[in-house]
């Protein structure tokens, strides 16, 4: 089950208020807002607090989706949206902790690794963690969109609500990013 | 076109894919004449794209659904349903009645008060879409003063 076998029918059906066609939305499309939320905030908690909230957002606004546009891309928009609004909000909160904790504490906690199967899995994540630990969130969500769960530039700038363009450059600048940081000098 | 322009299309829509066909047939070529070109889509390849395209995804933990199903169903009618209504009833009540005074009172306030509640505002609707006409570069850095570097 994945998120285009979502039909009209179960979208219908959920907006009347069944939580058994939710459910099947959720068991459907759960793992996507879920990757997309934990490589993006880059941590477990994190990743289902915002998890819960897209999903309680789609069930009170499904009755406003529009069939026309295709229910991954305002899935996607939904995601993005509250994921950005939680690193804003931890961001804050962060600092506020730093501030009181000041004297206690140097450095600001890592997020908590959860259970690797494979030590070769655990230096792969760490690997990647790293790379988009680089980025700025704009760029973030635009590298994840892309090569994590495979959209087109039409559709991460449907998510985004962004210019074609934008979604170029800003794939640009982030791949720029992780040139240099992979220590790339451009050749003459 | 020199090896500029042609870096800029391999970066992006060479390397995702999103080219017409005769275009690609284009890249394809220079990058069989142009070793550095070749030498810049291999590293980017490996320095920028495929550590992160390989990565498994994770399934959301079980106990997830719970919590949200718990979330969704409608509170069940009775006794305590009325006090609750009653209850949030009077709170909102209160809650316009003090809004009403602290509007009144922020309007003939001092300014400093006013630009308080003002910088509030700003920061409340800095939402995403404010960033779209923006360039790279401002984007960059209201993020940084938004995440704090
Ligand atoms: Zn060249």
């Amino acid at each position: 089950m994945d998120i285009q076998s979502i039909s009209q029918d179960i979208i219908k059906k959920a907006v009347s208020g069944d939580i058994q066609a939710f459910e099947e939305i959720y068991r459907s499309a759960s793992s996507f807002v879920y990757n997309i939320a934990l490589r993006t905030a880059r941590n477990r908690e994190d990743a289902q607090e915002i998890t819960q909230e897209v999903f309680l957002k789609v069930f009170k606004s499904l009755k406003d989706f529009r069939f026309q546009s295709s229910f991954k891309t305002w899935l996607y928009r939904i995601t993005v949206n509250t994921t950005l609004n939680m690193l804003k909000k931890t961001a804050h909160d962060r600092r506020r902790q730093f501030a009181y904790h000041e004297n206690i504490c140097n450095e600001l906690p890592l997020p908590t690794a959860g259970i690797e199967t494979s030590l070769e899995q655990r230096e792969q994540k760490a690997q990647v963690d790293k790379m988009l630990e680089a980025l700025n969130p704009e760029y973030r969500t635009c590298i994840v969109l892309r090569e994590m769960q495979g959209l087109r530039y039409d559709e991460i700038a449907q998510a985004l609500k962004i210019n074609i363009n934008t979604v170029r450059s800003r794939l640009k600048r982030a791949r720029e990013i992780l040139l240099k940081r992979g220590g790339y000098n451009e050749l003459p | 076109m020199n090896c500029h322009k042609f870096r800029d299309i391999i970066i992006t829509d060479y390397i995702d894919g999103e080219l017409a066909e005769q275009r690609k047939q284009e890249i394809d070529h220079h990058l069989r004449e142009c070793p550095a070109c070749r030498a810049f889509a291999a590293a980017v390849r490996s320095m920028a794209v495929d550590p992160l395209k390989e990565t498994t995804l994770e399934e959301p933990p079980a106990f997830l659904w719970t919590r949200i199903q718990s979330r969704l169903e409608p509170a069940h009618s009775g006794r305590g349903t009325r006090w609750l209504n009653i209850a949030v009833t009077l709170s909102m009540f209160l809650a316009m009645t003090f809004t009403g005074n602290y509007l009144v009172s922020g309007m003939l306030g001092s300014a400093t008060q006013q630009e308080t509640i003002i910088s509030a505002e700003v920061t409340q609707q800095l939402s995403l879409s404010e960033f779209n006409d923006m360039p790279n570069e401002q984007v960059e850095e209201v993020y940084n003063n938004i995440i704090g570097g």
